[in-house]
């Protein structure tokens, strides 16, 4: 049967605090603490971290991945490809992009697991991301949560949560929409989509997976289902009749807000790394009907808890500033203009090189060359290369604080390391407090979004302080 | 090297515009103004010019001109003579002088000009400094690099390995603020004090304001022929020769920061272009045998670096060189009297033919308050690519 074999998640570290919100806008709950993607973040960038979270960093066989979210990048050209490269995957690979519904992320596990099923995929991916889209001033600012969960699905041994049912339905229903372009989600009325949509549908889709199953409320250990906000979660709660040990003390959208299309995977990925063999678990996912997947931990359960998870990131939260930061963070303030130059055919190139972080290792003389030059800088040898990838982790040599170049921040912190196994890297730093940077830091490679050169998305790699 | 240039190629004229930012002057106004004066000093006219070099390093990024020799042949009527420019990151201006120097070597031409000459201040100084970085170069690969950052991380690098601090550094652009105090060419010609340059915004930290040159317009020009002539055919008693040249190209320009092999406190470029030039002229003891040096100090910490590549003293001994007075005009070898790039300013392609006209200037004794007095052998130095390539030229009195 198939099942989840690996997890991971990520949350970005910025939060956007109540007590900030509140110092301009004279509203908003001073508890509040909003997970904010940071100035070179997006669905992409923290897919990808989720991703490599969740397999590993170019170890891995998966032969398919499907990325969900109601925010990609890219409308139109591939958002999961970029994951793929990234994380290193193999170019031998089905990908698909799924959106359209914060139900996506619960969709893409079921076409995952309709693959494995059926054998036409070995191992499968899948992410779902979101950067959610929120303006100034609005609720929504606050209950909104940015970040991402990947799970690997898998067959046998391996496998650490067998899927061992999934129901899914269909209602044409508008509770809350977005069109083309929009920079905000709208909402209908508030009682009515709450009573009719959230409440309704959700007891709909678990109730259908009991049906189909023949499984009752006892045998469930952990029920995750979607909500806009806290107060829906309860409420739906309620409604269900689970046990009330079944729903997570402190569920995901009261800890951190609407994930949208991750929120499922993300509550799945937290779950799991606290479950123990034998439990069952319902995770289901809502959107004009809804998908409810039954999973049952195996003895293998407990090996997730070892991998990066929601509770990693939430331990490197950290308040921005002020709420300036966000509005740069988000483009809302005037910032100089700057076109860096870009160019496709290059970026195609030297994929290899940019993406998967592969240098060069001479035959002739060992060097090992990043980036690599046809002609060996040490030997002469020409074409004589054997690809060797980069480590992502290493220590600071020597850095600046750089106020030249216009940056959300103020500054650009740039710095050469020293990689495990050999190599430097030389480039920005993300997520660093600038006083706390040194030399002998250590640093870890973490995929971001460079710039926008020529209206496309430039994404390379930034070093993150891993201490 | 199989060849030696010393004693074949005599500089008999040399001038240097005012530098600045210079809004009223075209890019060939410049180069006309250092090309005249250059003219007027050797007692040649345009048609005694059997060929010319330009260094220019950026035309299309912030001025129009100097993409080519028509640039030069157009501004100054040396048609239809060769005419060419070169490029070659901030040793531009050497690299023209280096090729007419080896023109005239070669036995090829008599007499010929090199012309140095960098227009930034047509578009404001993001547009020149920042744009060229981190709107250019390779997508990916060092996005965000700046120049001065750049050396900033040698800076860093070379503050943990020696002890030294932003203390040091200020005594650079101490002493170049006041060499350029009493430059009239110089772009900066006011005196800064201590408190002032450790006051200063950052701009890269470790480095602040008073640590990095400024954007500036400039030209310079020299005129060269063969050494026989100086005397036989322009009447030169006093003139000056080239007794070595050499140019590194020691790293690459992108991929220097992400060389393991790179120290971060100094650079190869410099020490295998002086290596070059001294073997030519016969130096062994820099420190002894220079008397007046003119080195790149695009940013304070770049002089400390050179004073030890260049062999003046040993590595990590370059903050006492500066504090003893060792390199302030009266002291035993005064560097950057000129007021170096920090305070005369940087015009990218004009910097190194500045730095050989300077030199020249100083060698035939013409400096006034600041002059070295008994200057017979002069070492001028340009360093680019954040250290990827680098100019050492020996001269001396005749």
């Amino acid at each position: 049967m198939a099942g989840i074999t690996r997890v991971g998640a990520y949350i970005p570290f910025h939060r956007l605090g109540g007590d900030t919100v509140r110092a301009v806008w004279g509203s908003g709950s001073p508890r509040a603490s909003r997970p904010l993607a940071g100035f070179d973040e997006d669905p992409i960038t923290m897919g990808v971290e989720a991703l490599i979270n969740a397999a590993g960093w170019g170890d891995s066989e998966v032969d398919s991945l499907y990325f969900a979210s109601t925010s990609h990048p890219y409308a139109e050209k591939s958002n999961a490809s970029v994951l793929a490269a990234a994380a290193d995957l193999p170019e031998k690979l089905f990908t698909l992009d799924a959106g359209g519904s914060v139900r996506a992320g619960t969709s893409a596990l079921k076409a995952a697991c309709d693959a494995i099923e059926a054998g036409s995929s070995k191992s499968a991916a899948v992410v779902a991301a979101e950067k959610r889209p929120s303006l100034p001033g609005s609720p929504d600012e606050l209950s909104l949560c940015d970040g991402a969960a990947a799970v690997l699905l898998g067959k046998g041994e391996d496998v650490a949560a067998e899927i061992e049912a999934i129901y899914s339905w269909s209602e044409d229903f508008i509770d809350r929409w977005r069109l083309p372009g929009e920079g905000a989600v709208s909402a209908g009325d508030a009682k009515f989509i709450q009573d009719y949509g959230y409440v309704r549908q959700s007891v709909a889709t678990v109730e259908g997976l009991l049906e189909q199953t023949g499984a009752t409320r006892e045998d469930i250990a952990r029920v995750l289902v979607y909500a806009p906000d806290a107060r829906t979660h309860a409420a739906i709660a309620r409604k269900l009749g689970f046990p009330e040990s079944a729903y997570p003390e402190n569920p995901l959208i009261a800890r951190l807000g609407d994930s949208g299309a991750a929120a499922p995977l993300l509550s799945l990925v937290d779950a799991l790394q606290g479950a123990e063999p034998g439990e069952h678990i319902i995770v289901a996912g809502h959107g004009s009907g809804g998908e409810a997947i039954l999973l049952r931990a195996t003895d293998r359960v407990h090996s997730l808890r070892s991998q990066r998870g929601v509770g990693w990131s939430v331990e490197r939260a950290r308040p921005i500033p002020n709420y300036g930061q966000w509005l740069k963070f988000n483009g809302l303030s005037p910032e100089e203009e700057i076109k860096p130059f870009t160019s496709p055919s290059i970026l195609w190139k030297e994929n290899r090189a940019t993406m998967r972080l592969m240098a060069g290792v001479c035959r002739s003389c060992g060097e090992l060359q990043y980036p690599r030059q046809q002609v060996c800088n040490a030997c002469g040898a020409r074409d004589e290369w054997d690809e060797r990838k980069l480590s992502r982790r290493g220590k600071i040599f020597t850095f600046i604080h750089d106020y030249l170049p216009p940056s959300p921040e103020g500054f650009i912190t740039m710095a050469t390391v020293e990689l495990e196994g050999g190599g430097r890297f030389y480039g920005q730093m993300t997520n660093q407090v600038k006083d706390d940077v040194h030399i002998g830091m250590e640093c870890e490679l973490v995929f971001r979004l460079l710039h926008q050169g020529d209206g496309y998305y430039n994404y390379f790699w930034k070093l993150r302080p891993a201490e | 090297m199989s060849g030696n240039i010393a004693g074949k190629v005599a500089i008999i004229g040399a001038g240097i515009t005012k530098f600045g930012e210079l809004f009223e002057q075209s890019y060939n106004d410049l180069v006309v103004e250092a090309a005249f004066e250059a003219y007027a000093d050797a007692g040649v006219s345009g048609e005694d010019i059997e060929a010319a070099w330009l260094g220019t390093y950026l035309p299309l990024g912030w001025g129009f001109d100097g993409t080519g020799g028509p640039s030069l042949a157009e501004a100054l009527n040396l048609y239809p003579k060769p005419v060419s420019r070169v490029a070659n990151y901030c040793t531009t201006g050497m690299e023209a002088v280096r090729m007419a120097a080896m023109a005239v070597a070669s036995g090829m031409h008599d007499v010929v000009l090199a012309v140095g000459a960098e227009k930034m201040r047509e578009v404001p100084p993001r547009g020149s400094l920042v744009a060229q970085h981190v709107e250019k170069l390779h997508p990916m690969y060092s996005k965000g690099r700046t120049a001065p950052g750049s050396f900033a991380v040698l800076a860093r690098r070379y503050f943990e390995e020696f002890g030294a601090d932003k203390e040091d550094l200020a005594e650079v652009a101490v002493k170049n603020h006041y060499h350029g105090s009493l430059n009239k060419r110089a772009h900066f010609r006011k005196e800064i004090t201590k408190e002032q340059v450790l006051k200063a915004p950052p701009v890269t930290e470790p480095l602040g304001l008073y640590d990095c040159c400024p954007t500036t317009d400039g030209a310079a020009a020299v005129v060269l022929c063969r050494a026989e002539l100086a005397e036989a055919r322009f009447d030169k008693k006093d003139y000056v020769l080239i007794d070595g040249m050499g140019l590194s190209c020691a790293t690459g320009y992108i991929t220097t920061a992400f060389n393991p092999k790179f120290s971060f406190i100094g650079f190869e470029a410099t020490q295998e272009a002086a290596r070059q030039a001294y073997e030519q002229a016969g130096v062994t003891n820099p420190r002894e045998e220079i008397d007046v040096a003119e080195v790149h100090d695009c940013f304070t910490i770049t002089e400390i670096l050179n004073y030890e590549d260049l062999g003046f003293v040993e590595k990590g001994e370059g903050p006492d060189f500066v504090k003893s007075g060792a390199s302030r005009l009266g002291g035993e070898l005064p560097v950057n009297t000129s007021g170096g790039l920090k305070s005369c300013g940087h015009p990218i392609g004009a910097t190194g033919a500045r730095v050989v006209a300077d030199l020249t200037h100083q060698l035939l004794g013409r400096c006034g308050d600041r002059q070295v007095k008994g200057a017979k052998r002069a070492l001028g130095h340009t360093l680019g690519g954040p250290g990827a390539v680098s100019s050492v030229f020996v001269l001396s009195k005749n």
